[in-house]
């Protein structure tokens, strides 16, 4: 089991190292000078050239690199150049809302996703499959800002049951906090709910076929607990992988959720930081979210330890 | 005794047994085709000039003169959505048929070279490692905003999927007894790539190719609904949203109307890409997405 441990820590740190490459690059590649496009159009060619100074671009290649990665492995990820706020402090002002979506949402598709799947293997090719596996095709070709508008029709305007727009912060009171999350985090969830229902349902299609299984409803157990104490348990790897990758989903989806509730969270922050061509905030949150996709999944990994014996003992 | 008995012919046209063969593939492939029209038939269909600007007919609801209302500066939508088609088709053919090109000579490489499988699927994990929709983001961000560099950034998001997948595939058949087979009988590289490997990996990546084309099109219209697509000059469903966005709750249809016809567009490719893939390959299903 250790080695299984190590060889999985060992295979994250290439992936870090081009994440960080593909991050530095991004103002480096870009055709022309970086300055310059930093700059914008109207700049002076004081402003670029005080800009070239303050992000080192008149240093060598190599020396920008690795000066850049030491900062960040320091945790400074550099400077707002709109606002001139250290962007790690950007974030940390930003951070709460996101995450608040973020884990609203995992709940909401969860506790969407998984029963949806059982439902559609235990009743395959039936119509309570049919049905959720049609709701799992409109879940992927629904773009969530069109599904989040829809719903924010149905019931904020049409219905008005909660709020349109805006964020309350947890300090303000839980139902405020719940009230304003609710209509992003569902728009949010349902391609994710989508995604852990049809990894849900082929998961256990194939465990449902197996002899531990008959043996199981043989004994007597009830057909619930062979469900979901015995074979949801065995079918739990693909799912717990799937949860996972689902995480880039979620940051991606994010971006536009923040923008069409008004969330003031780091989606928001990114898209104002393109319409500024502020790059070290650009950068400081893709570094953000691959980091935690990298360290979600390594969880993920890690935790099959607990959930398949083969990897234990192997 | 054994009677013969004479063999009904079926007498039902042919298209209606493919209805009923692959029912997802024939919608699919219907709702496409008719947005495929709309698209080409833009110039005749459009009943004004989309990008004609008049103020003191802004946000009018839908009507007999104005199909889909105006927006903000009086454009008219119905014209504005039927060109957005342009964008949309041509984003997703564009994107599918780059990444799937790229990401199928990469992953052959991958599947057939042990070195540069070990440094090209570093490189693939780590940009896998960034979400999609944010990498295209930080590439528009360096670019000028167009349709070009917005198919640019797509396919860079989109490629490590299909690397992954046509290494997978190489890799299963590499070992395969066919291919086996061809090697002992002396089939050289070339004759075992484009005789045996390239027509059973064609399968995997024409299915792969429609949820590229699918996930392209969610991607250009989220680009360009924050601010980071095509130019809003040019009409796409997109940035129709986009501009529709403030005005919400008093008219709604702005952003209904072009993100009803996204998502058909996106269900139909995801209905012909499921088609496809349970028509090529049954097993198919748990491989890809």
């Amino acid at each position: 089991m250790l080695g299984y441990v190590l060889r999985r820590l060992v295979a994250t740190i290439p992936v870090v190292i081009v994440v960080a490459v593909v991050v530095f690059s991004l103002t480096r590649l870009s055709p022309g000078d970086p300055a310059a496009v930093i700059a914008g159009e109207n700049a002076t060619t004081e402003q670029i050239a005080q800009i070239r100074n303050r992000l080192g671009l008149d240093q060598p290649l190599l020396v920008q690199f690795g000066r850049w990665s030491w900062n960040i492995i320091h945790g400074d990820l550099g400077v707002s150049i709109f606002t001139n706020t250290p962007v790690a402090s950007l974030i940390v002002q930003r951070i709460g809302p996101t995450l608040s979506l973020a884990v609203v949402t995992v709940i909401f598709a969860l506790l969407l996703g998984i029963p949806a799947g059982v439902l559609a293997a235990v009743f395959a090719r039936r119509l309570p499959d049919r049905m959720v596996m049609l709701v799992a095709v409109a879940g992927f070709s629904i773009p969530i800002f069109v599904l989040a508008y829809l719903l924010i029709l149905g019931f904020a305007i049409s219905w008005p049951l909660l709020p349109v727009q805006g964020y309350a912060p947890l300090a303000q009171g839980f139902l405020p906090w719940l009230s304003k999350l609710i209509l992003p985090s569902l728009a949010l969830a349902l391609v994710y709910a989508a995604l852990i229902a049809r990894t849900t349902r082929a998961a256990l299609l194939d465990v449902l076929a197996e002899d531990y299984i008959r043996t199981a409803k043989a004994k007597g157990l009830l057909p619930r607990e062979v469900v979901w104490l015995h074979a949801l348990k065995a079918a739990s790897v693909p799912i717990v992988t799937v949860v996972g990758i689902g995480i880039a989903l979620l940051v991606g989806g994010a971006v536009v959720i923040e923008t069409v509730f008004a969330i003031p969270g780091l989606g928001r922050l990114t898209v104002d930081a393109i319409a500024r061509r502020d790059f070290p905030v650009i950068q400081g949150v893709i570094l953000l979210f691959s980091g935690v996709y990298v360290l979600i999944n390594l969880v993920i990994d890690l935790s099959y330890t607990w959930l398949d014996p083969r990897v234990r003992f192997a | 005794m054994a009677i013969a008995v004479p063999v009904k012919e079926d007498t039902r046209p042919a298209r209606r047994s493919a209805l009923r063969r692959h029912p997802t593939v024939v919608i699919g492939l219907v709702i496409l085709i008719a947005v495929g029209l709309m698209a080409i038939a833009a110039p005749w269909l459009a009943t004004l000039d989309p990008t004609a600007l008049s103020p003191a007919k802004r946000l009018r609801p839908p009507s007999a003169e104005f199909w889909f209302g105006t927006d903000m500066m009086g454009r008219d939508v119905w014209s504005r959505t039927v060109y957005g088609a342009r964008v949309s088709v041509i984003t997703g053919l564009s994107v599918a048929a780059l990444a799937t090109t790229v990401g199928m000579v990469l992953g052959l490489l991958a599947g057939f070279d042990r070195t540069i499988d070990a440094i090209l699927m570093r490189i693939m994990d780590g940009l896998m490692a960034i979400p999609a929709i944010l990498l295209a983001i930080a590439l528009m961000a360096l670019t000028r905003a167009s349709l070009s560099n917005v198919i640019i950034a797509i396919v860079v998001a989109e490629v490590p999927r299909v690397v992954r997948l046509a290494r997978g595939v190489v890799l299963t058949l590499r070992d395969a007894t066919f291919v086996e087979a061809a090697t002992a009988s002396g089939t050289g590289f070339f004759g075992l790539l484009f005789r045996h490997i390239l027509p059973n990996a064609v399968a995997p990546l024409v299915v792969q190719s429609t949820y590229i084309a699918a996930s392209a099109m969610i991607t250009e219209a989220i680009l360009s609904f924050i601010g980071a697509g095509v130019p809003s000059s040019t009409p796409s469903w997109g940035n129709i949203m986009a501009e529709g966005r403030t005005v919400f709750q008093i008219a709604p249809q702005l952003v209904l109307f072009p993100g009803l016809c996204l998502s058909a567009t996106v269900l139909a490719v995801n209905m012909l890409g499921d088609g496809l893939r349970d028509m090529l390959d049954p097993r198919l299903a748990r491989r890809v997405k």
